[in-house]
């Protein structure tokens, strides 16, 4: 599914980052084989335009990055309170920004439409009852 | 583009805690009122997002989360009709003398004290189901919440809800409600005040974010992308942030100095405990104990009975990688209490060029060391109950935003007078989380509805 929000290049490094966010690791799969950056618009659309703008463009940038490149810009923003202001302000903001959309999107338990394995919620065995009447 | 005109006896702008009972209170005496809110007005037995990734996003201002500009602090506000007490965790409390004593200190507002405040709070009350959790109905995570407090010799009490007929011997996992109760049991003004409203009267408008007021002799007009409406008088009822911004936005800034200014947040901290065996801190009744102790409120610091669904324990877990997913194969085996300190009211609201919210707020050495004293009372507190790892998350974090229009006798040092109005603008009222002088370190929802109460009381008079 083609995200309205974010084009093909940042929907892959978006993926490319999540990898190295969430790694295949026993019965977890990765960000990229659970497919739920197909997702991304479900989350992004009630975000503020400008900073999914920003954050999508930061992203189609790296597309062509190599691997070190992208692990070296999460190494930083996990260890931004080591870098003097206003770099570390901004490396909190890129954390966030990369964190917490892939981090929603992979305990989302969304997948995509060729995932048929477990989702990350079943591997963490996490259910919720409601009772409705 | 405007797409209509109207004219009501009041707008109130924000359909959360205060404005809820503030539409509701003001309809049933008689008032024309328009309530106005920038977020979706859900049906509760119907379209609650379920999923967790859904609901943050949609519910939430900011997506889910908003920053201070440092980003090292991070805000969480409820956004649709109902807004805080759709999301929140529906605890009810009322304020101690030690909270109004410096209240009145700050303000030399006369009525802040329990007992001028009491019949607010007994009417606000009235008005919604109230329960205290009993043993029977405490999950695991509670039991050993008071476990360790009585292991390490503090004071705790049972929590009191606002809630009815909350299924939980049938199941019910209450944590799915922090994204809206999908069966109308928590109290929320969605459930309560808005709907007696509409029955009287009351025009409610979804996404209808105020963007801007003008000011007139003989009315107020407000800006939304709903229409522009005019009104007698206005009600901001945005909280912390949002009636802050709208007053920013409209160019109040250079008539109230103290616009912006004294906003305070409770920052919180989570601890995760790892035990052996599965706690299921998400099953049944989310909270269920609270801390008492008169030792914690001198130190200037509480304690939650607390847990969070697996996202939002994900994101403060911090960390990336094979850490975080090895951490979150132990969900289901995690306890967590979290601190919240009484902090110094020193952030700053502003606004930029394009109206966009601007949040200064550090935490001072005073917070800091609050925070460390309560952190060092939940980590022997989770030992002495057996946990075998305590990991205190780094990002704290405010559910209750208070300040930005504080209320007091004094235009130079707050916005709003002791009759609730902004300072030389009679039209304007506010009695939501903005006028708090300070942080009172107790939860505020309830006292929001004994203030909007007696605003709303006052208006009638008039
Ligand atoms: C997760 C969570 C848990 C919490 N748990 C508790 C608890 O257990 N007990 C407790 O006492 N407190 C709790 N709180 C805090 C409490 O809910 C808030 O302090 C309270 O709701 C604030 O009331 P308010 O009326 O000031 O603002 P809100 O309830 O936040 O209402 C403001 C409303 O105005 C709308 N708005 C904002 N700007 C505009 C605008 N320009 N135009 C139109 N509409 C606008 C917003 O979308 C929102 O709906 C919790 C909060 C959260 C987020």
């Amino acid at each position: 599914m083609a995200s309205r929000l974010l084009n093909e290049n940042a929907v892959k490094t978006l993926n490319r980052f999540g990898d190295i966010l969430f790694p295949r690791n026993g019965e977890y799969p990765s960000f990229s084989e659970l497919g739920c950056a197909e997702h991304v618009d479900d989350i992004a659309a009630h975000a503020p335009a400008e900073d999914i703008a920003l954050l999508g463009s930061f992203m189609a940038t790296l597309r062509f990055a190599p691997g070190f490149v992208l692990r070296g810009i999460v190494w930083a923003t996990q260890n931004a309170d080591r870098f003097p202001e206003p770099i570390g302000t901004n490396l909190r903001l890129l954390d966030m920004g990369i964190r917490s959309l892939t981090v929603t999107l992979y305990y989302s338990g969304k997948k995509g439409a060729h995932y048929t394995g477990p989702t990350p919620l079943n591997v963490i065995d996490f259910h919720l009852t409601i009772v409705r009447d | 583009m405007p797409t209509s005109t109207s004219h009501f006896d009041y707008i109130i702008a924000g359909s959360g805690t205060s404005g809820g009972v503030a539409a509701w209170y003001l309809q049933q005496a008689g008032a024309r009122c328009l309530l106005l809110e920038a977020g979706k007005y859900y049906k509760p037995r119907e379209d609650f997002p379920l999923p967790e990734a859904d609901y943050t996003a949609q519910l939430m201002w900011g997506g889910g989360i908003e920053y201070n500009t440092r980003c090292d602090l991070a805000f969480i506000r409820g956004r649709c009709v109902g807004g805080g007490s759709v999301v929140n965790a529906a605890l009810m409390d009322r304020f101690d003398d030690v909270a109004f004593d410096d209240w009145k200190a700050a303000s030399g507002v006369p009525f802040f004290s329990e007992s001028a405040m009491e019949p607010h709070y007994d009417f606000a009350e009235t008005q919604i189901a109230l329960e205290e959790i009993p043993d029977h109905h405490r999950n695991n995570n509670a039991q050993l919440f008071i476990k360790g407090m009585e292991n390490c010799g503090h004071v705790w009490k049972p929590l009191r809800r606002c809630q009815s007929d909350c299924p939980t011997d049938a199941g019910q996992d209450c944590i799915a409600c922090l994204g809206g109760c999908h069966r109308n049991s928590k109290q929320s003004t969605l459930a309560t005040y808005i709907p007696k409203a509409e029955a009287l009267g009351l025009e409610v408008r979804d996404y209808a974010e105020v963007t801007q007021l003008e000011y007139g002799k003989d009315a107020v007009t407000v800006h939304t992308p709903r229409g522009v409406f005019t009104a007698d008088k206005v009600i901001l009822a945005g909280g912390a942030f949002g009636s802050t911004q709208v007053l920013l936005r409209s160019g109040f800034r250079a008539k109230l100095p103290a616009l912006g200014r004294n906003f305070s947040m409770h920052p919180q901290a989570m601890n995760l405990a790892v035990f052996d065996e599965p706690v299921d801190s998400h099953k049944g009744v989310l909270q269920g104990a609270k801390s008492l102790d008169p030792g914690f409120r001198k130190r200037g610091f509480k304690l939650e009975n607390v847990f969070a669904p697996p996202i939002a324990i994900a994101v403060l877990f911090g960390r990336v990688g094979l850490p975080l997913q090895d951490f979150m194969r132990k969900y289901r085996n995690l306890a967590c209490i979290e601190v919240a300190v009484r902090d110094e009211n020193t952030g700053v609201i502003d606004v930029d060029k394009n109206g966009r919210l601007h949040i200064e707020k550090k935490m001072t050495d005073q917070d800091r060391r609050r925070m460390r004293d309560g952190l060092g009372a939940v980590k022997a507190m989770l030992e002495s109950v057996g946990a075998k790892q305590v990991i205190q998350c780094k990002m704290a974090f405010g559910l209750h935003l208070m300040g930005g229009c504080v209320m007091g006798t004094d235009r130079k040092t707050s916005v709003v007078n002791p009759n609730f109005e902004v300072h030389d603008h009679p039209r304007l009222c506010i009695a939501d989380s903005s006028i708090f002088p300070n942080a009172p370190g107790i939860n505020p929802a309830l006292t929001i509805m004994a203030l909007s109460h007696r605003m709303a009381t006052t208006q009638a008079a008039q």
